[in-house]
């Protein structure tokens, strides 16, 4: 090989990585690749091989591995309140769970256990200090969480697992119906971990209208600020207190939740945009939404006219299913998390 | 690639504030270089499976040391590398030996979809030397700059620049020979 053609291939092969080339440099290689065939071939190669998928991990190893980061933090946790929750994990009920919610169940564990390490801690301290002076000392109240089994399958954190070199993922056919979410302010939720109902002795925020999994008419159901200060919140249904976690996915460093139009007061029910913004008539997004670029991991992201995309975006239907948009065969609304 | 370092980026910090969410969605976002890489290095998937995990806890064991000195995905592929090479030497996982009989019947115009190119890719990834393919998967998997990809490596990013065209040199060709050897 001439040495023209080795110093060209490795100039456009720095270039295809983003590496500073000097424009002397550029302008020389584009001026050889022009006259010569080969060097044509190997940067038409480098495409190519850009293309190319690597090898993509199983399905289930991300849960897998949130589960035994999940045990870890709970390990942290317990360490660091060794004194104020030695008792906790004796009162967490431990049923089977699917690995996904296995981890949505660890996760919720984690922020009660902290959160019952602090009232724990409170009572210990007002115990002490009624101790100390007239009065009679408080009684501890038995607080009590469990884990359930359900059988949603969300992803409520921001992105698929895809790697810069992977293709995006062919759409997965759409289930029956929705994982069962709940909507509160417009805003998508999706089932976590049930807690006992002493540990909902958090300020009510509202309700949220609802009829679970039931066939029977929705009606209003008291909902709770969490124990865990992750935006989600407590819902007391039939089975009892439930954390419920907010439907998000990640965009310029951004969580962005899932707002619904609809009324999805039945477990089931697909979110569909606000009634604000008119559902495309084409798979563009026209005449409602214009593509914008992507996130990422390559999903589309869609703005609408007059809003500023730090104020929300839209998801068009189809993502796979581990795209917190799930299977939502809707076009989906996302706007940034707030806490309820 | 700068959009999912500023991703990245900020979900590391809610990572290390206790935000297990964002965590899992650092570990979505990145699961499959780590894994990608893990699997060039020992030719097996259960090893790699293996590996993807340890990497994953010890970075979440090390959030709180991590302090933003370096790009995520530069002490991602440093933690990675490391725990391969540590699998390596401990005697737990070994490199599956490639046979020069599976360089055969590569076809770089196979129509047939990304799924059979993927495959090819594999094969020939495992014919490059290991320095070379760690300069590789840094750039390509983890989208390292050569200085960072340098850093981790241990080698100026002049080697690392040289690394990588001797590493795309050697895909290409291999690929491409076979395509005329079944033309």
């Amino acid at each position: 090989m001439e040495m023209e053609c080795l110093r060209t291939q490795a100039t456009v092969s720095a270039m295809h990585d983003g590496e500073h080339v000097t424009d002397e440099n550029a302008e020389a290689a584009r001026a050889h690749i022009a006259e010569c065939g080969p060097c044509r071939s190997f940067e038409a190669d480098l495409d190519r091989l850009a293309d190319l998928s690597g090898p993509a991990a199983p399905d289930g190893l991300v849960d897998r591995v949130m589960v035994a980061v999940a045990a870890i933090a709970a390990e942290r946790v317990a360490d660091e309140q060794v004194s104020a929750v030695a008792e906790m994990p004796a009162i967490l009920k431990e049923e089977p769970a699917s690995p996904r919610f296995t981890w949505f169940t660890e996760r919720t564990r984690l922020g009660v256990y902290g959160a019952m390490a602090v009232a724990a801690s409170v009572l210990v301290l007002v115990a002490m200090l009624s101790l100390r002076g007239p009065g009679t000392p408080p009684a501890t109240e038995s607080s009590t969480a469990t884990n359930s089994a359900g059988s949603a399958d969300l992803t409520f954190s921001g992105k698929t697992a895809t790697a810069p070199v992977t293709a995006a993922p062919a759409p997965t056919p759409a289930p029956a119906s929705a994982p069962d979410y709940v909507t509160f302010k417009e805003r998508v939720y999706a089932p976590s971990a049930l807690l006992a109902d002493s540990t909902v002795a958090t300020p009510s925020l509202g309700t949220v209208s609802t009829a679970f999994a039931s066939a029977a008419s929705p009606s209003q159901v008291p909902a709770y600020r969490s124990p865990v200060a992750d935006g989600s919140i407590v819902i007391k249904g039939p089975d009892g207190a439930r954390v419920y976690v907010p439907v998000f996915r990640m965009f310029n460093s951004t969580k962005y939740q899932m707002v619904a139009g609809n009324a999805v007061d039945r477990f089931g029910t697909w979110p569909e945009l606000p009634s604000r913004f008119p559902a495309p008539s084409s798979p563009n997004g026209s005449p409602t939404f214009t593509a914008a670029g992507s996130d990422a991991l390559g999903v589309r992201i869609y703005t609408a006219r007059d809003v500023p995309q730090a104020q929300g975006f839209a998801i068009a239907p189809g993502t796979p299913g581990t795209d917190p948009a799930g299977s939502n065969p809707n076009w989906t609304w996302w706007e940034p998390l707030q806490m309820p | 690639m700068a959009e999912q370092a500023r991703d990245d980026a900020a979900l590391v910090v809610q990572a290390a504030a206790g935000d297990i969410g964002a965590f899992e969605a650092l570990v979505r976002a990145n699961t499959n270089a780590v894994y990608a890489h893990a699997y060039r290095f020992f030719g097996d998937a259960h090893a790699a499976e293996d590996a993807t995990q340890e990497v994953w806890v010890k970075v979440f064991r090390s959030l709180d040391g991590f302090g933003s000195r370096s790009a995520f995905s530069t002490w991602l592929f440093r933690v990675t590398r490391n725990v391969c090479l540590d699998m390596m030497r401990s005697g737990r996982r070994a490199a599956t030996p490639i046979d020069p009989v599976e360089l055969h019947g590569i076809a770089a115009d196979d129509t047939a979809g990304e799924a059979t190119g993927s495959v090819d890719l594999e094969t020939a990834m495992r014919a490059l030397s290991p320095e070379d393919r760690d300069a590789f998967n840094a750039v390509a998997l983890f989208g390292l700059p050569y200085a960072e990809a340098g850093s981790v490596l241990g080698v100026p990013a002049g080697t690392v620049k040289s690394r990588v065209f001797r590493a795309r040199r050697a895909l290409t060709t291999l690929l491409s020979l076979d395509a005329k050897a079944g033309a």
